[in-house]
């Protein structure tokens, strides 16, 4: 092994640099060894088709001045960050805008303050229009790498008040407070939380695990807002009401790949206890898989399915939810809730664009893909009058309990927030005789979309 | 492997032929001369010579060793990859960092931020960054240059080189033998790998060329079936990855993209280049401890922003 070896790159310039562009002539390389010539040359003739076809990007750099820079450079401390000195911390801030039948337009701004040593500070607060009341959480935030496991484990503390939906599997705020703000179809339930949650994370490429523990109160909301911006009277004309009580829950979670698959598992749990001083008593679990399987190049098969089961008290905050674009298409958002669920999905999508193909009036750039889809679920422990959860011995439902349908649509992928997101229009059918007609759904999500975001 | 015995004669002397011998090149120029305007010649356009009369005749050779797999090759790239790895203890190089700008303009690219930094890497997790010039087209009022920032990782690895061969990353991505060059003592695999999911269109696929004498990646070209984000970039045109002999070791030496923008922006244009090169690297030279005084592994993943946002203070 050749210790010290320097090299300088003699790749020639074949164009000059654009304006004002800092480039000149690199010096020459050492002749390689006899044996290693032709290699050599073989490496460089690719390397001058890259140097022509990026013109000036691949010119070398011009290395006038760079032998005096870095002398003064090393005379500085090590901690300082270039002629610029070193960068203290980051500032961030921005609206933090929110619109529910509930709480009405929550207005505020949030902000946060990032330091190399304090890691990062986060704040938010908020007034709302429905409640009066002001809503806010600080928190504090800081990673540290963990080599040995080439994982990074991740804390944050936070504390505050905030309003949350009662569905705890799938609630997206942003697209939520668009739709409740727009065409009054919000159809999620709404609760106050105050206290402190802390949460501890470890994730890897191949998974995570996770747990927190939350020391709030739980506390209902009226209903208070009977307009949206193009009409009057919500879908919903009322706001359920959430069991009041302190909560001290413990979270333990996971998520792995399954090896040597696409697929992957996640499990979660939430218990709470009065022995841990809590209000309540539960155990709420919830099993989530989901993968891709391809069929070629162009097809690609996603089969994904959840589970979930709440024993001991069933306070409906804490119900799982059946219907609307999260799973069953004909049924509406969260129109069955019970104390299981057990929901499966499986995708046949074509990957291929057909936008340009079929000459559709797309942006040429977002690619437009077509698939068909089957999807089956249930929901149990629920009381037949109210439709309320309650607490139930099973733990799955009845084979008559099954609701099921097909269906197709189309996905534009965005690309955000993740690169397989897309925003997809889809048509289902309802399988079986029973009241719930054909229906469309208007998302953005992912192919995989039981699946917690990693 | 005996010598070839290439035919003497170029064409063979048949009794009768010899007028059709003298015809092919006559008939080959004329074709050659451009048919007056207005008037095509017949059969328009190129026209493909194939060579019939010379042969080569090579005996069959017995091959004992059975042929390596593609699975002992990408086996051999692992482990050759992390050799490499192994052996570094520490490295210096010059690091470039350059965005071009209208790269598909009449002008060229337009050179609109260059940061040149010397950068100091010592196992197990020390690095340190001197930047000794900083250029932009239009630089901010105040002399902060947020448009592009570098921090190195720690990291000797080179994942950019050799992400789809690492023994965790393998499982995705399915690949293929395209080609075999012997230059001299270095036999050249160009092996082709593409995303096993049909679903990640936007996953990148390729190929890179592996010198199987030390199972190193020397070079790679990565092209993008979609854009990962199509409501932004376009797509991204062209992507290379290239290696550069450094003493006993091939190290990362540039990497060169150009993308496209889906909305051009007002002074940057619709497709830029972005431009990495490493050069003048000095490699296990011991470089002392306190050369990174309290700088343990302060540096996240190469990180550059372009286009400014946070405001730091």
């Amino acid at each position: 092994m050749l210790l010290g070896a320097e090299i300088t790159r003699g790749a020639p310039i074949h164009q000059a640099a654009g304006r004002g562009g800092p480039v000149a002539a690199d010096t020459t390389a050492p002749a390689p060894a006899p044996g290693d010539s032709l290699l050599h040359d073989y490496v460089r003739q690719m390397r001058d088709s890259t140097d022509k076809w990026f013109g000036s990007t691949a010119a070398p750099v011009d290395t006038a001045g760079l032998d005096s820079a870095l002398a003064a450079g090393l005379l500085r401390s090590p901690n300082a960050r270039g002629p610029h000195g070193q960068r203290k911390l980051s500032f961030d801030w921005g609206p933090a805008l929110g619109f529910n039948r509930a709480d009405g337009w929550q207005l505020g701004a949030s902000a946060s303050l990032g330091t190399r040593w304090l890691s990062r500070l986060s704040g938010r607060m908020q007034y709302t229009t429905g409640t009066h009341d002001l809503l806010g959480e600080g928190g504090w935030a800081h990673s540290w790498r963990i080599d040995p496991l080439s994982a990074r484990l991740g804390l944050r503390l936070a504390a505050g008040r905030y309003t949350t939906a009662f569905d705890r599997d799938y609630y997206e705020p942003i697209l939520t407070s668009l739709n409740a703000l727009f065409a009054g179809e919000d159809r999620h339930q709404y609760l106050r939380r105050d206290g402190f949650i802390g949460t501890l994370r470890l994730g890897a490429e191949e998974g995570f695990v996770i747990t927190s523990w939350r020391d709030q109160l739980e506390s209902s909301l009226p209903y208070t807002t009977g307009w949206f911006l193009f009409g009057h009277g919500p879908e919903l004309p009322f706001n359920d009401e959430a069991t009041f009580g302190r909560v001290r829950e413990l979270t333990l979670g996971a998520e792995a790949t399954v090896p040597g698959t696409r697929f992957r598992v996640n499990a979660m749990h939430w218990t709470t206890d009065p022995r841990l001083g809590s209000d309540m008593l539960y155990r709420r679990t919830r099993l989530t898989a989901g993968g891709d399987v391809s069929l070629g190049r162009h097809l690609s098969l996603v089969p994904q399915a959840t589970y979930g089961l709440l024993r001991g008290e069933t306070p409906p905050q804490d119900a799982f939810f059946l219907g609307g674009v999260a799973n069953l298409r004909t049924l509406k958002r969260n129109e069955l809730a019970g104390a299981g669920r057990a929901y499966g999905r499986l995708d046949l999508i074509v990957v291929d664009e057909i936008g340009r193909p079929l000459h559709l009036p797309i942006p040429a750039q977002l690619p437009l893909q077509i698939g068909v889809f089957a999807g089956s679920g249930a929901v149990w422990g629920r009381d037949p009058v109210s439709g309320d959860a309650v607490p139930t011995s099973r733990s799955w439902p009845h084979a008559d309990e099954f609701l099921s349908e097909v269906g197709a649509g189309l996905m534009l992928r965005l690309g955000i927030p993740s690169p397989l997101t897309s925003f997809r229009f889809e048509v289902a059918f309802p399988i079986g005789a029973d009241r719930r007609g054909a229906a469309y759904a208007l998302a953005l999500q992912e192919p995989l979309n039981l699946l917690p975001a990693r | 492997m005996p010598p070839q015995r290439p035919r003497q004669r170029m064409f063979p002397r048949r009794p009768g032929l010899t007028l059709v011998a003298w015809a092919a090149p006559v008939a080959l120029l004329a074709a050659l001369v451009p048919a007056p305007a207005g008037h095509a010649a017949p059969g328009d356009g190129p026209t493909l010579a194939k060579e019939d009369t010379m042969h080569t005749d090579v005996s069959t050779v017995l091959v004992r060793a059975p042929r390596v797999t593609l699975e002992e090759i990408l086996d051999r790239v692992a482990r050759g990859e992390a050799r490499r790895d192994s052996l570094l203890r520490d490295q210096s190089f010059t690091a470039t960092l350059r965005v071009m700008r209208d790269a598909e303009g009449k002008k060229g690219p337009i050179l609109f931020a260059e940061t040149v930094s010397r950068v100091y890497k010592k196992k197990p997790d020390m690095v340190r960054t001197i930047e000794l010039r900083h250029y932009e087209e239009r630089p901010e009022k105040d002399g902060d240059h947020d448009d592009m920032d570098a921090d190195f990782s720690p990291s000797m690895g080179e994942e950019i080189v050799n992400f789809a061969f690492r023994p965790e990353n393998r499982k995705n991505f399915r690949f293929s033998i395209e080609d075999r060059k012997l230059l001299g003592d270095h036999l050249i695999y160009t092996l082709a790998f593409a995303p096993r999911s049909a679903l990640a269109v936007f996953e990148p696929s390729g190929r890179v060329w592996v010198d199987t004498k030390e199972f190193v990646i020397v070079r790679q070209e990565i092209e993008f079936r979609q854009s990962p984000v199509p409501l932004f970039l376009k797509n991204i045109k062209h992507m290379v990855v290239e290696r550069d002999r450094a003493g006993d070791f091939w190290v990362l030496s540039r990497v060169l993209v150009r993308m496209e923008l889906t909305i051009p922006i007002p002074k940057f244009g619709r497709a830029f280049d972005f431009a990495m090169a490493m050069s003048d690297y000095t490699l296990n030279s011991d470089l002392p401890d306190s050369l990174f005084a309290n700088s343990h592994g302060k540096g996240g993943k190469s990180k550059v922003r372009v286009g400014g946002g946070r405001k730091r203070s």
